[in-house]
């Protein structure tokens, strides 16, 4: 902000004092302007955005403490300096109290001027620069979106938001590629934690040795090859959240850390003896029938308890087949960013199959699908056989009681939207000549879909 | 026809005035005049400030042409109703500034006077005024001579010329 962008406003019920004033700040650089009273200050107000006000406490009409006030209402962040006589020294402090940023007394000693000027610009700057970061900041910890118009998903984006005003644990199950990572981080990034790391652990991934040095950390020699001491994720997750994936794959000894650390949140690193202190909330997730595993002694019961607070349940992507087009065009949108590439969207027939399709790797699958023909297609439309997924033939079966007829077309369909109705790819797929595709055509009455 | 006219007005440090023409013409390139005249003040005085006001001083300044600038030198305390005093005051684009050697004097700050000090803050405000009359703000160049200066020691710290940007600005203002 150099000093021909701060904007000055002085409200003084004395012309002497605007005219002097102003005149000493516009020699000075800045842009200026006055207001005889608190009204036309106000009328100014709504009209442009002013960086700093220079306001008389005594004016008729509505005083300066209560244009103070109105202008702390509009714009909480302004840099407002009373201009007092002596002997208005205590309402000048009263305004100081109620967040004015300094106070002035006339007649003004120039140099008392130039530093409260610097100083009030310096804050200005600041305030400015600090909104700025924490927009960006909040940019940043933006929750990540969650796609889908199904019921189902309407009440997981209720449930998210219920519970991440609060620092309950949280247990998301779902099957593999449901989406619950997405969801620990949208519950993260609308908690007051969000400012503070989700840290994630796979449990899987990991033997129950790593897991217990990866979890709490360890010291320097507390096993062959710990050379030096390093914090673990509870701690790191000081704060914000730990994310524990695939929880139901832990062993026993580290069940009953875990569970001892999430209560007191206390706990040593591995071959030490300092107590860490460290607050965390724990959102776990998991694929597996945990309750068979708590029943069979797998799992303990009380971890189980501890963990299974409140659950988020997400249905399979097979279950809420309405959420696909609204999912196929957020991936296309993305990977068309990605990718550079000028695809505009999907064609009608190559939808439907995606619908059909059960898609047992659930949302993970199905972007997958769309990334692979984002890469092959070469039109603006994803097709039929942009995509590979072979369970396309097993899903149109002939029936027994289909005349040869009924097979004949439904086959001849069938390859000219795999290939996007391009006739002569189709009659040399189905070996014969455009003519006779074309008498085909005609005796089935097949016509082209007019967006196809 | 001078394009700078300096105006004795209750100006007690008369032995200077031939020293600060010279460095005007030699330093500054003017083409100076001078004179020296009488004007009564009593209605500018604050009695309760025991001093003058430079704003009603400057409207009592009649203008001899409209492009040549004057500089009205006082040994009289100036002020404006909001500052508590002032070294000097002129209008932006004005015809008329006033610069007072009151506290521009070392005797004011309980020091020994000396003329070649009093002479060389007197040449600066002379030129820092006139920069405002030539339509020049204040500069953040501090060695420039229009940096604001609100205490004596910031009047001595900066320059007593011009730098490159506030000449372009005066050449383009007067084309």
């Amino acid at each position: 902000m150099d000093k021909n962008e701060v904007k000055i406003l002085i409200v003084d019920d004395e012309e002497i004092v605007r005219e002097s004033l102003s005149g000493w700040f516009v020699e000075d650089g800045y842009q200026v302007d006055t207001a005889r009273d608190a009204v036309e200050a106000l009328n100014k107000l709504s009209k442009t955005r002013w960086d700093i006000y220079f306001i008389d406490i005594k004016m008729p009409g509505m005083d300066g403490m209560e244009l103070h006030r109105r202008i702390r209402e509009i714009d909480k962040e302004a840099v407002v300096i009373m201009i007092t006589a002596y002997a208005a020294v205590d309402t000048a402090v009263q305004a100081l109290k109620e967040g004015a940023f300094d106070y002035i007394t006339k007649p003004f000693d120039p140099d008392n001027l130039s530093h409260l000027v610097r100083n009030a610009v310096k804050q200005r700057r600041l305030t400015l620069e600090n909104i700025g970061l924490k927009g960006s900041l909040e940019e940043l910890t933006k929750p990540p979106e969650i796609i889908g118009k199904s019921r189902h998903i309407a009440e997981v984006k209720k449930l998210i938001g219920t519970v991440a005003k609060t620092s309950t644990t949280v247990m998301i199950r779902g099957e593999s590629g449901t989406g619950k990572e997405l969801v620990a981080q949208a519950i993260h990034a609308q908690s007051e934690r969000r400012f503070f790391p989700i840290v994630t652990v796979n449990c899987g991934a990991l033997t129950e040795t790593l897991l217990e040095s990866e979890l709490f950390g360890h010291e320097k020699g507390a096993f062959t090859g710990a050379l030096y001491r390093r914090k673990g994720k509870l701690e790191v997750a000081n704060g914000g959240t730990l994310f524990l994936d695939e929880i139901g794959t832990i062993g026993p000894k580290t069940q009953v850390d875990l569970l001892r650390a999430i209560e007191s949140k206390e706990f040593t690193r591995l071959g030490g003896n300092e107590i860490i202190e460290s607050d965390f909330r724990v959102i776990s997730a998991t694929n597996t029938n945990l309750e068979e595993f708590v029943k069979e002694g797998k799992f303990r019961e009380d971890l189980y308890y501890r963990l299974q607070v409140y659950t988020i349940y997400l249905k399979p992507l097979r279950e809420r087949p309405e959420d696909i087009p609204e999912l196929v065009d957020y991936f296309i949108a993305y990977y068309r960013a990605k990718m550079n590439k000028p695809v505009d969207g999907i064609a009608p027939a190559a939808l439907q199959m995606i619908m059909k399709y059960p898609w047992k790797g659930n949302v993970r699958e199905l972007e997958n699908a769309i990334e692979r023909a984002m890469v092959v297609t070469q039109e603006k439309m994803l097709a039929v056989h942009d995509f590979l997924l072979n369970h396309v033939e097993l899903h149109t079966p002939f029936k027994t009681s289909l005349s040869l007829d009924d097979v004949e077309k439904a086959h001849i369909v069938s390859v000219l939207e795999k290939n996007n109705w391009n006739i002569s790819s189709a009659a040399r797929i189905l070996g014969i000549d455009r003519v006779t595709i074309y008498k085909k055509l005609q005796k089935y009455g097949i016509k082209r879909p007019e967006n196809a | 026809m001078p394009d700078l006219e300096i105006v004795a007005i209750h100006f007690i440090h008369k032995n200077l005035i031939e020293q600060i023409l010279l460095r005007l013409r030699n330093q500054g390139g003017f083409v100076v005049g001078w004179h020296k005249a009488e004007l009564d003040v009593q209605d500018c005085y604050d009695e309760s400030r025991e001093q003058y006001n430079a704003l009603k001083i400057l409207q009592k300044i009649t203008h001899p042409s409209a492009s040549a600038k004057t500089v009205i030198y006082t040994s009289l305390d100036l002020y404006i109703p909001i500052f508590t005093f002032v070294f000097g005051l002129a209008g932006l684009g004005g015809h008329a500034a006033i610069v007072s050697a009151c506290r521009l004097r070392n005797e004011f700050y309980g020091l020994p006077g000396d003329d070649n000090i009093l002479m060389a803050r007197l040449y600066k405000e002379t030129i820092h005024e006139y920069g405002h009359l030539r339509n020049l703000r204040h500069c953040s160049n501090y060695q420039c001579v229009m940096a604001s200066s609100s205490t004596i020691d910031d009047l001595d710290v900066k320059g007593d010329r011009f730098c490159t940007n506030c000449l372009s600005v005066i050449a383009a203002n007067s084309r």
